[in-house]
């Protein structure tokens, strides 16, 4: 899958789990961006991921990714 | 050993000239040499408590890693079809060493803190009366704070973050490292030890930013908690007896001390810590400027909040226990999303309330700020809704003074069970704040007048920093501070050295609140 395919569909789930039309993410996006991006909801947003490109994230990539961008490295290496 | 006594003054000075004189590749050995005396000074038998603990975790985290290697080496030299099997076995072993250190150290801690208050529960549980059955056991302070720390650093090699130090007495150092010792911060191990092995040049402005950061801790130990312990510990020891206005005060300049013991005592760490070029992480983040209970949460004790999130909260919520519960909501999204979040948050609030303490003053403190966090989140989409319908309600500065002065009485009334961790301690400080009498609020204020005076003009200070540090967009006044002119900066400093010379409560070997946690 290319990367521009994969940020517009974590884009759909962003604005699904965040229940907000207006976000657009993009790689460098982090959770200080996006308000009620918090420890609760991003274990969701993780469960979402998971579910929407068959994949299991490891709980070093749940505590350590950083922005979307290394969300989407490893989604296309997993996926 | 305490950061408010001459002795450490004293020992501090030798460490940092000492840090700075000795040849640069024995840095890290005098750092740790210096966190042992300094440790010893507490209890010289606590040392084996801290070098135990060590030993184990150094140990189990390098079998963790062993077994990493050789699950590597066999994937690679195996048919494909039983590279699934040998992953599995592979797991399964380091899981059996995980689990059995971490039920040594817990069990340790366990062991030490809770086992009066679990022989009290069942000995009232019989029907016993009178005196329950009591151990005398010593408990090491600090305990519970670099036992923590050894936990997060093994579940970090065990989920592959980093691999495990391989010189004992680095990873030594990384724990025992005096500043965050006793009461935290929980550092982040990569980030700490990455710090202390580097060698160091004397770097003045880092010194001198240090020691301003240091003094501003004192300030807040020495003359506002100090001075705030003195009017009310006595009153709230006593279970009341006055009258509820005083009461009240009470309880609000309890809030105050809590505050700025704790948060000194960071600022005092973090000060320390950076005239040695080395960065701590930063616990408190004007918690009393928070619009909500969750809130509140995120800017008090943040690294303890940090540390039940990654290796508790998290846990629970990727459980196939809650996984399962998401997957056969899937229909009713919103239970789905919540109900896992519910249940992970109840038990880690309790766990956190005991945490504190063995006590049950201290687990309920838990449950009543968990059940806030409960609320907050089954009725978010409700606040969303409304915020959605009222855009301009979310900006305006009132309802933002609103949310900040009620999360504020909340925290405070929580400490009525947290400041005297005695259930009829709790009982009678309720029914006394119900009980007004002007006339003895007025005596209460007439004896207590100067001590008053000065923490009201401590704290307005203290008000003020945290205010204009409170939006995450702005630095902290002390940046400001050091963009001013000479005359204005020295002005400054120079009335923040005299106020605690004239105005300090000195306590001597004074314990900081967190001490006994």
């Amino acid at each position: 899958m290319e990367r521009n395919e994969i940020l517009e569909k974590l884009n759909e789930i962003f604005r699904d789990v965040f229940d907000d039309d207006s976000i657009t993410v993009t790689e460098e996006t982090t959770s200080s961006d996006i308000e009620d991006w918090d420890s609760l909801t991003h274990i969701t947003l993780i469960s979402e991921v998971e579910d929407e490109f068959d994949i299991k994230f490891a709980m070093k990539e749940v505590v350590g990714m950083k922005n979307v961008g290394e969300m989407v490295d490893i989604i296309e290496r997993e996926a | 050993m305490s950061f408010t006594t001459l002795n450490f003054l004293f020992f501090f000075a030798i460490v940092f000239w000492g840090y700075y004189l000795i040849p640069k590749r024995w840095q890290w050995i005098w750092l740790l040499v210096a966190s042992f005396v300094f440790y010893a000074f507490s209890a010289w038998w606590a040392l084996f408590y801290l070098a135990g603990t060590i030993a184990l975790t150094y140990g189990g985290a390098r079998w963790i890693d062993a077994l990493e290697g050789k699950r590597k080496e066999a994937i690679k030299n195996c048919p494909k079809e039983e590279k699934s099997a040998v992953k599995k076995k592979f797991e399964r072993k380091k899981r059996g060493v995980l689990a059995g250190v971490l039920v040594l150290l817990v069990g340790l801690l366990a062991f030490v803190k809770y086992t009066n208050f679990f022989l009290d529960i069942g000995f009232k549980l019989m029907g016993g009366e009178g005196e329950s059955p009591a151990l005398s056991l010593l408990v090491p302070i600090g305990l519970s704070f670099y036992l923590f720390q050894n936990i997060g650093y093994l579940i970090d090699v065990y989920r592959g973050q980093y691999e495990a130090e391989k010189n004992p007495f680095r990873f030594a150092l990384a724990i025992s490292y005096f500043p965050h010792l006793l009461q935290g911060p929980l550092d982040d191990y990569k980030a700490v030890s990455t710090a202390l092995y580097a060698s160091r040049e004397f770097d003045d402005s880092l010194a001198v930013s240090g020691a301003k950061r240091a003094a501003w801790g004192f300030f807040k130990k020495l003359v506002i908690a100090n001075q705030a312990a003195s009017i009310c510990n006595p009153i709230i020891s006593a279970g009341g007896g006055y009258d509820g206005l005083s009461v009240i005060t009470c309880m609000v300049l309890y809030a105050i001390e809590l505050y700025a013991d704790f948060s000194g005592y960071m600022d005092i760490a973090i000060g320390c810590s950076r005239m040695l070029g080395v960065p701590i992480a930063e616990n408190f983040r004007s918690p009393y400027f928070s619009g909500s209970i969750a809130e509140f949460w995120r800017r008090w004790h943040i690294t303890l909040g940090t540390w039940f999130k990654n290796y508790l909260f998290y846990p629970i919520l990727r459980s196939k226990w809650c996984s399962s519960i998401r997957k056969g909501l899937k229909k009713h999204k919103y239970i789905a999303n919540t109900l896992p979040n519910v249940i992970a948050l109840c038990i880690v609030w309790v766990l956190i309330g005991l945490w504190h303490g063995a006590n049950i003053s201290y687990v309920l403190y838990g449950i009543y700020h968990g059940g806030f966090i409960v609320l907050e989140t089954v009725f978010a989409p409700l606040y969303d809704k409304f915020h959605k319908k009222f855009p301009k309600v979310q900006k305006n500065v009132f309802f933002r003074m609103f949310r900040v002065v009620r999360t504020f009485a909340l925290v405070t009334v929580g400490y009525y069970l947290f400041a005297p961790a005695a259930i009829s301690l709790t009982k009678s400080l309720i029914l006394s704040t119900f009980e007004w009498e002007w006339s003895e609020f007025v005596s209460f204020g007439y004896y207590n007048f100067r001590e008053l005076l000065v923490v009201l003009f401590s704290t307005a200070v203290l008000v003020f920093v945290d205010a204009y540090g409170c939006r995450e967009d702005r630095l902290p006044l002390s940046a400001w501070v050091a963009k001013q002119k000479a005359p204005v900066r020295y002005l400054l400093y120079i009335a923040l050295i005299f106020s605690i010379l004239l105005l300090m409560v000195y306590g001597g070997e004074a314990m900081f609140a967190y001490f006994k946690f």
